[in-house]
């Protein structure tokens, strides 16, 4: 039931192309067009008076049943010279577009489908023409070619272009790369047809959501024209220059600026709209938060006296991600101690919710994750759901964490010498020439070479095995009690593994600090861990000492993974992936009351 | 870095040429209009070539292009064809209520703008579904509209403040803030749109890295992360958007400087346009080019500054 939502979620976000069904803003923009552009062509039937007949009596009305949008300075009828104005308005935007769109395409396609000098010539050409005042090229034109607006447009349109053509380009140069239009390439196909039939159909929706922003941009352009008098010419009418006309009575009938400016609005607003929808089912979609809100309690509830019990208790922690079909359990009723000095290993196969369970104990699980139930008891205190102020008091101070990428730990933007010194003030307490000696101080119990040197660099200069040691020593700089790390290993190169696994061990028996580590190789768990807990599909299926694993594995997942990779194996080797299916507890449960009930009845 | 600013440069060299040829030859295409223009419809065909041969107008377009481009480099873009005065001198005067009608409703649009990006970033759901929507209406809106409707509104109905015209800042500064209100507020409108939402959709992303996890379960403070590692790595395309804007904003005084009756380029150019002032308009467009490729430089070169990847390899 869960693995349907999540496979039906991720097919959703995996076909790009498909369009969903339109919301409701999406049918009132498309309504809203097709009344526009309708009433438009049919303004000489559907017009309710001649937009140039005027009646001097009735002037300047607000809308009564007869002239139903008002009367203009002329006593002219308002909705009869809007509809009549959109002719000379849209049509002028349309050649604006279609200049836009089709050049782009045509450049665009070709530049990134031929490569090579071509596409350096064109590439060349447009950074020369998008750095060209475009508006005031226009006045140019206008200057020269009085009141010719379709010009101007279709000066716009080509000026403009070089934007879709970039755009066009890559997607172009995306498909491109891709191996079937290699294989079309090399069957023969001319390369016409490969571009009408595989590279076309997939810039599609790029091309859409541009063309409409472009168009309602080249709307406000038209109408700014018009209303400045270089467009149609007075008296007959254009959305711009009603508003023009409106504007020399605006103290007597401001009235009469709404109609012709709705009318704008509401066109730019529609093809904004219907651009924007298709943006967004283009693209991939939100990109959620790594960032925990505050929690709503205030006060960590006490559930055993400080310093007694065991360093963590987790108890029946379960968290699961908010789907539109409610939520989706990711890890379930997973309980688990370590103790004082303790190291716990944590195994699983990939998926099994490990990290997952590390974030709920850390207090940061991000945006639309949630624990849905349970206890993580740090010495005493239960962390979940409090608020950051309290969880101040916790994260980085006493409970640490080291990632599993760490060329991704970090801020990219600021030099990782800074970033550690802040976290020295934040959990150290220290400042100034203090906190710059401990930086120095701590990178050089975590063994980089130049310790004063890495420290000016920024995270991108570092090699993974120097990143994760700077993660390591910002772990260690609120001198924790526990330290969550996360695969320390797995994302390092084999040759630095070894190393990096050995400095926290040694920084473990010099801290006396507990650790709980995640791992998929059982080489580690013998090397270094005193007890292992093992996950299997969000759940705990079993948890022993080492010894006990290897000697006895009682579940027969455990068995399973430890058969195809016998005590002893080689450090470095990732768990591999086991076929079938096992039982987890729930399931366990599960059948149990399902033979209770059929036994009852 | 050095590498940088000079392809922009070499990139901006041909820019301003093409600008200049661009508006001798269109100029080119309708021979004798501007004497016409200036002497009306019934002048004699003899006073038309003679104004011309006055006015240069009938030597080949080459060698008046020539002139002018020499012209310039001594800053001497010709005469009004008007009003007879040196264009040198009218930019000069033009120049100031542009600069600041841009450079405030570009600092007012960046303000606004990333302030609203950041609250819609950071509380997500319906802040964000608002903002889009006031952000969308913001691009919808013209200027020039958005413009009279706020002087219907405040210099009418309020009658809170003038409804046009301007005053240096020298000579009256509380008179110049107060006129200079209604056309910042009118040109800032799509201004704040465009930034805010890229600000979100910047601010969404940053927050999205891992790093973001990271730093706090070490310790540090949520509104540290957003402010600082946030905004930070937000930085790069919002100020792109932001000179983006600004540039916009350089094409938007055309409309408002007419509507608001300021006395700028950009109501020299609209002017020109009517008047078939060509002069004018050469001058006034040159230097909106020359103001739109520094501003270009400038953003590139805190691009560098900002980018930490650019700056070694530069
Ligand atoms: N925010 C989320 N939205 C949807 N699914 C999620 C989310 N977070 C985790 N999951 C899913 O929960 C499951 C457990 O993920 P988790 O990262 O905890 O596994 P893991 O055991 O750490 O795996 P690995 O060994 O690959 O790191 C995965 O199937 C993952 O796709
Ligand atoms: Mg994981």
């Amino acid at each position: 039931m869960s693995t349907a939502v999540i496979s039906s979620t991720s097919a959703a976000a995996k076909a790009p192309g498909k369009l969903r069904r339109p919301s409701v803003p999406v049918i009132l923009a498309l309504t809203w067009l097709v009344i526009a552009v309708g009433g438009a062509l049919l303004a000489d039937v559907v017009a309710p008076f001649d937009p140039l007949k005027q009646e001097i009596l009735q002037a300047m009305q607000t809308p009564t049943p007869e002239h139903l949008l008002g009367t203009d300075v002329l006593g002219r009828d308002v909705l009869s010279r809007l509809m009549h104005g959109a002719g000379p308005t849209l049509s002028s935007v349309a050649v604006a577009v279609v200049a836009y769109t089709g050049i782009g395409l045509v450049l665009g396609l070709i530049a990134g489908y031929s490569g090579g000098w071509t596409d350096r010539a064109v590439v060349a050409l447009t950074s020369i023409v998008i750095a060209l005042p475009v508006i005031m090229v226009l006045f140019v034109v206008l200057s020269v070619f009085r009141g010719n607006t379709w010009l101007a447009m279709l000066v716009f349109g080509v000026l403009s272009s070089p934007i879709m053509t970039l755009l066009v380009r890559s997607s172009a140069i995306a498909v491109r790369n891709e191996l079937f239009v290699d294989a079309a390439r090399v069957s023969g196909l001319s390369p016409l047809y490969i571009v009408f039939r595989h590279v076309l159909p997939r810039s599609r929706g790029l091309i859409i959501v541009q063309g409409a922003v472009f168009g309602a941009t080249a709307l406000i352009v038209e109408s700014s024209l018009s209303y400045l008098g270089f467009g149609t010419v007075p008296p007959n009418p254009s959305w711009g220059n009603m508003i023009s006309e409106a504007s020399t009575v605006i103290t007597s009938v401001p009235w009469l600026l709404v109609p012709p400016g709705a009318v704008i609005a509401l066109t730019a607003l529609s093809l904004g709209v219907i651009g924007d929808s298709l943006r967004d089912s283009v693209s991939a979609g939100w990109s959620t938060s790594k960032l925990t809100p505050s929690g709503r309690r205030t006060e960590a509830p006490r559930v055993a006296e400080a310093g007694t019990g065991p360093l963590l208790a987790v108890r029946d922690l379960s968290v699961g991600y908010h789907s539109a079909g409610g939520i989706v359990p990711i890890v379930k009723d997973v309980s688990f101690e370590i103790g004082r000095g303790e190291t716990l290993g944590l195994v699983g196969e990939s998926g099994s919710g490990k990290t997952t369970v590390a974030f709920g104990v850390l207090g940061v699980i991000g945006e639309g994750v949630a624990v849905t139930g349970g206890s993580v008891v740090f010495d005493g205190a239960d962390l979940v759901g409090q608020s950051d102020a309290v969880l101040a008091q916790y994260r980085g101070k006493r409970i640490a964490y080291i990632a599993q990428e760490p060329m991704v730990a970090l801020g990219p933007s600021h030099r990782v010498g800074d970033q550690l010194r802040e976290a020295i003030e934040l959990n150290d307490g220290l400042t100034g020439e203090a906190a710059q000696q401990r930086v120095i101080e701590l990178l050089t119990l975590v063994e980089l070479r130049d310790p004063a040197g890495s420290a000016r660099k920024y995270l991108h200069e570092l090699s993974g095995g120097m990143a994760q040691r700077v993660s390591i020593a910002f772990a260690l700089a609120g001198r924790p009690e526990l330290l969550v790390a996360d695969e320390p290993t797995t994302a390092l190169d084999v040759t630095v593994q070894a190393g990096i696994l050995g400095l926290l061990m040694r920084l473990r028996e010099q801290t006396g600090m507990s650790v709980l580590i995640i791992t998929h190789d059982w080489g580690v768990i013998a090397d270094v861990c005193d007890r292992v807990v093992v996950m299997y599909k969000g759940e705990i299926v079993e948890q022993a000492t080492a010894e006990r694993i290897f000697a006895e594995p009682q579940h027969p997942y455990t068995q399973a993974l430890l058969t195809s990779n016998p005590h002893g194996a080689q450090p470095g080797q990732d768990l591999p992936v086991i076929t079938g299916t096992f039982t987890t507890p729930s399931m366990e449960r599960a059948a149990l009351a399902g033979a209770g009930t059929g036994a009852a009845s | 870095m050095i590498r940088l600013i000079a392809t922009r440069i070499a990139v901006s060299i041909p820019v301003l040429f093409i600008m200049t040829i661009l508006t001798f030859l269109l100029a080119s295409l309708v021979p004798g209009d501007a004497a016409t223009q200036i002497l009306g419809p019934d002048a004699t065909p003899e006073r038309v070539a003679q104004l011309n041969a006055e006015l240069g107008l009938d030597r080949p377009v080459l060698e008046q292009y020539l002139d002018w481009l020499a012209g310039i480099f001594r800053g001497d873009f010709g005469t009004s064809l008007f009003s007879g005065e040196p264009v040198s001198r009218l930019l000069e005067q033009r120049f100031w209520p542009t600069f600041w009608l841009a450079t405030f409703a570009a600092l007012v649009s960046a303000i606004i703008g990333v302030t609203f990006g950041v609250v819609a970033a950071v509380k997500g759901g319906w802040a964000a579904r608002v903002l889009d929507g006031i952000g969308m209406l913001g691009i919808s809106l013209p200027n020039f509209w958005v413009a009279l409707l706020l002087i219907v509104l405040f210099a009418g109905t309020l009658g809170w403040l003038p409804a046009v015209g301007y005053t240096a800042p020298e000579d009256d500064f509380g008179e110049f803030l107060s006129r200079m209100v209604l056309p910042v507020t009118a040109m800032s409108f799509a201004g704040v749109a465009l930034i805010a939402k890229q600000t979100r959709e910047s601010m969404a992303e940053a927050l999205s890295r891992d790093f973001m996890r990271f730093l706090q379960a070490n310790g540090f403070p949520r509104r540290r992360l957003i402010l600082k590692y946030g905004l930070r790595y937000a930085a790069i395309p919002v100020l792109a958007t932001i000179s983006a804007t600004f540039v916009n904003h350089i094409g938007g005084t055309v409309t408002l400087e007419s509507v608001f009756a300021i006395p700028g380029l950009g109501s020299m150019v609209a002017r020109g346009t009517t008047n078939h002032d060509l002069a004018n308009i050469q001058g006034a467009v040159l230097l909106f080019t020359a103001v739109i490729l520094l501003v270009n430089l400038l953003t590139d070169i805190v691009y560098t500054l900002l980018n930490p990847k650019v700056r070694a390899n530069a």
